[in-house]
């Protein structure tokens, strides 16, 4: 089957099973209400813009499990032996599934960010915050979708995404020695990411979004090679 | 029935993998973070705070000017004059200002000894809160705010504290019992350093201390104790700042009616302690716990097991408080295990890299184990029950997990605006992590008290009352849509 057509296929069945636009819809849901809540209790804070741009925290998560679901839905229903008949050379199959969650994770986190800064109301919301959570929601999405392709559980996978995300960070606390704070800090997906967001620690921030760039680039490649070594039956 | 479940839950493999996985992630991520921590002074051991006499590592620094009183006796004087500096204070950390931070005090104390963590009652003037009656560290009772005379008196074992506005009407403030043999009677003066806190992006606060000073001039003296007043720095850890090297040293200062004490210091519980981390794993090893609750009934529907379950004992609420009271149990257990394993360990691992693991008591170390143990057994049934009410796995994993660890996150990580953070762990299952609290939050010590401090906003009780109330409102919700549901 040609890339095209692969795509195609993808698209259909993202788009006619209720997975992805229901965990659009509640990504967009989650993130602004959040948002809303925080921008109800929070009088003065050191850093606004990150805390607008909280509600993303949880809409992360969201997105994640839906880019799992994406693949490991295949294995656990067995769709995944016939996607693999029409494409024998296997890796279309992934890279088509990564574009479209990479459009679909797209306009979800534009939709979600643009509700944030209307929520927050400020004039002159800074765009480097703003344009790299987007970025940032697209990494994990991928970061995910990597994941499941390498561990093939939908539980498995939604174990170790969201542990990545969420226990790093709050690990952070429990390190006393602050160079492994430091460390994990700068090493974790979401702590080095979401840096992007920090209108106080403005020290390098892409390099943060570029190290979420390599966790989601390594489970991508760690899920085409599963996907192209192991057996599917 | 009960035992029909706990059957099913040991027979399947990657149920009890998953549970023993929660077990090491709960000892080895404790572990872990002990081995991370060292501390060392010039690679010598450091020195331990004192401990007082309830337990608690406390600070006991201050200028103490003092006659012994062999038997019942009193003191009385006016504070005349209360001031002091504080060095380099917000804004701009540029000068050095006069003023009294809220808790400096000067007043009258009634001691033991001069050894630091040794028994004691004081009534202290405050530069903010008043007259306080204050004794062994952690106790705190507000007196009269505008006295400025101050009585101590000792009766056989009681020693009482009064204070007065004019020195002629008396309040009693407070009484300490307990007393026997000479006791020190005498003048105290401390000045803790000004704190400011602001969230660390990685967890907690970070605290700046900034060393300041205060002096008093009593007068009006009257003690029934004879000699002369001796003084000693209570506490004293021999360094000097240059404002006590160039401006003014610590001490005191006789005059013919008058004594002036200068110092700095506190006389309190202390807070920047730190318990050995042997519950670091909890959330980990809640993320393994709540996976496992979810499967356990989830593919029960997955492969259709549930209506064979539901043949063999048709009552459905039955059905779902046996499955509860077996995941709740099991995760009870395991997490006791994990507890009872990582505790001695980890503490070990602690104190053999040179750092205080400051001492919390019996009663303490049994809820912060038991208490634990009950929270990722509560969070397994909430699980559970989303698992139930939801029926689709990944649904409820990721409801159970935004419930639980993405509050508790949003709240300790210094994210989240601290109030924001408070009203999320009072109101979220996540409320039982206070069981972790290991130390209460002390008023009389100005100190950042928030949730990325380890300090909660609702007492371990309440917090684990709250966990539970979710797991019971959300076990009722699966049952009433189970029993109206077709299978």
């Amino acid at each position: 089957m040609p890339i095209p057509a692969v795509v195609r296929a993808e698209w259909t069945k993202a788009r006619t099973t209720p997975d992805l636009p229901l965990a659009m819809a509640l990504t967009v849901v989650a993130t602004l209400t959040v948002a809303a809540l925080v921008k109800a209790t929070t009088a003065d804070t050191p850093d606004p813009v990150r805390v607008g741009l909280l509600g993303l925290q949880l809409g992360q998560a969201i997105i994640a499990v839906a880019a799992v679901q994406l693949v490991a839905g295949e294995y656990g229903t067995g769709l995944i032996r016939s996607s693999l008949l029409a494409v024998p050379r296997r890796w279309p199959v992934l890279a088509a599934k990564a574009l479209i969650l990479t459009a679909a994770t797209t306009a979800t986190a534009v939709v979600s960010v643009a509700g944030c800064v209307l929520l927050d109301g400020r004039p002159g919301f800074p765009v480097r915050p703003a344009v790299g959570s987007v970025v940032y929601l697209g990494l994990v999405a991928l970061l995910a979708l990597g994941a499941a392709a390498t561990l093939r559980s939908a539980t498995a996978s939604a174990g170790v995404v969201l542990g990545l995300l969420f226990l790093v960070p709050s690990m952070l606390r429990w390190l006393p020695d602050p160079d492994w704070a430091d460390f994990v800090y700068r090493a974790g997906p979401a702590t080095a990411g979401t840096r992007i967001q920090s209108t106080v620690d403005v020290d390098t921030p892409w390099r943060g979004l570029a190290v979420t760039a390599a966790w989601a680039v390594g489970a991508l490649l760690l899920g085409a090679l599963t996907l192209q070594r192991r057996d599917h039956g | 029935m009960i035992r029909a479940e706990f059957t099913k839950f040991r027979s399947v493999r990657g149920w009890v993998l998953g549970l023993a996985t929660a077990v090491a992630l709960f000892v080895g991520m404790g572990w872990l973070t002990a081995a991370g921590s060292f501390t060392s002074c010039d690679d010598q051991a450091c020195p331990s705070p004192p401990v007082g006499p309830e337990g608690q590592a406390v600070e006991d620094h201050f200028g103490f000017a003092h006659r012994t009183l062999t038997g019942d006796g009193s003191l009385t004087a006016r504070v005349r004059d209360f001031s002091g500096i504080i060095t380099y204070p917000p804004p701009n950390h540029d000068e050095i200002v006069d003023g009294l931070v809220p808790w400096a005090k000067a007043g009258l104390i009634v001691k033991s000894d001069i050894n630091p963590g040794s028994p004691y009652a004081a009534i202290m003037l405050t530069a903010d809160h008043g007259v306080r009656f204050q004794h062994n560290y952690v106790h705190d009772a507000a007196g009269p705010v505008d006295a400025r005379w101050l009585r101590i008196s000792r009766s056989g074992a009681d020693v009482t504290a009064y204070a007065s506005a004019d020195g002629r009407n008396w309040t009693t403030v407070g009484t300490m019992s307990g007393w026997s043999g000479p006791v020190r009677i005498g003048f105290a003066i401390a000045s803790p350093p000004d704190i400011t806190a602001k969230g660390n992006p990685m967890g907690g606060s970070i605290v700046q201390a900034r060393f300041t000073q205060a002096s008093a001039v009593f007068d009006q003296i009257t003690s029934t104790a004879g000699g002369a007043w001796r003084y000693d720095e209570v506490g004293a850890d021999g360094l000097r700042t240059d404002w006590e090297k160039l401006h003014r040293a610590p001490g005191m200062t006789t005059g013919s009616d008058t004594l002036t004490l200068t110092g700095s210091g506190d006389i309190a519980p202390a807070t920047d302690m730190r318990v050995a981390p042997y519950l670091a794993g909890a959330l980990p090893a809640l993320l393994a716990i709540l996976v496992v609750a979810v499967l356990f009934i989830t593919s029960e529907f997955r492969r259709g097991l549930i209506r064979t379950t539901l043949l063999a004992s048709p009552h459905r609420a039955r059905m779902l408080a046996a499955k509860a009271a077996v995941i709740g149990g099991v995760t009870f257990a395991a997490a006791l295990i994990a507890v009872v394993v990582a505790r001695p360990l980890v503490s070990h691992v602690f104190r053999a890299n040179g750092n205080f693991a400051a001492p919390t008591g019996l009663l303490t170390d049994l809820r912060l184990s038991l208490g634990t143990a009950a929270l990722l057994a509560a969070t397994a049934v909430c699980a559970y029950a989303l698992g139930a009410l939801l029926r689709r796995g990944l649904l409820a994993i990721v409801l159970a997990v935004a419930l639980t660890v993405v509050p508790y996150l949003l709240a300790t990580a210094s994210v989240l605006p601290v109030a924001a953070g408070e009203w999320l762990l009072r109101l979220t299952p996540a409320a039982g992590f206070a069981v972790q609290q290991a130390f209460p939050a002390y008023e009389q010590v100005f100190h950042p008290y928030t949730p990325a401090d380890g300090y909660f906003p609702l007492a371990p009780a309440a917090g684990l009352a709250v966990t539970c109330l979710w797991a019971a409102g959300l076990l009722t919700l699966a049952t009433v849509r189970l029993n109206r549901a077709d299978i």
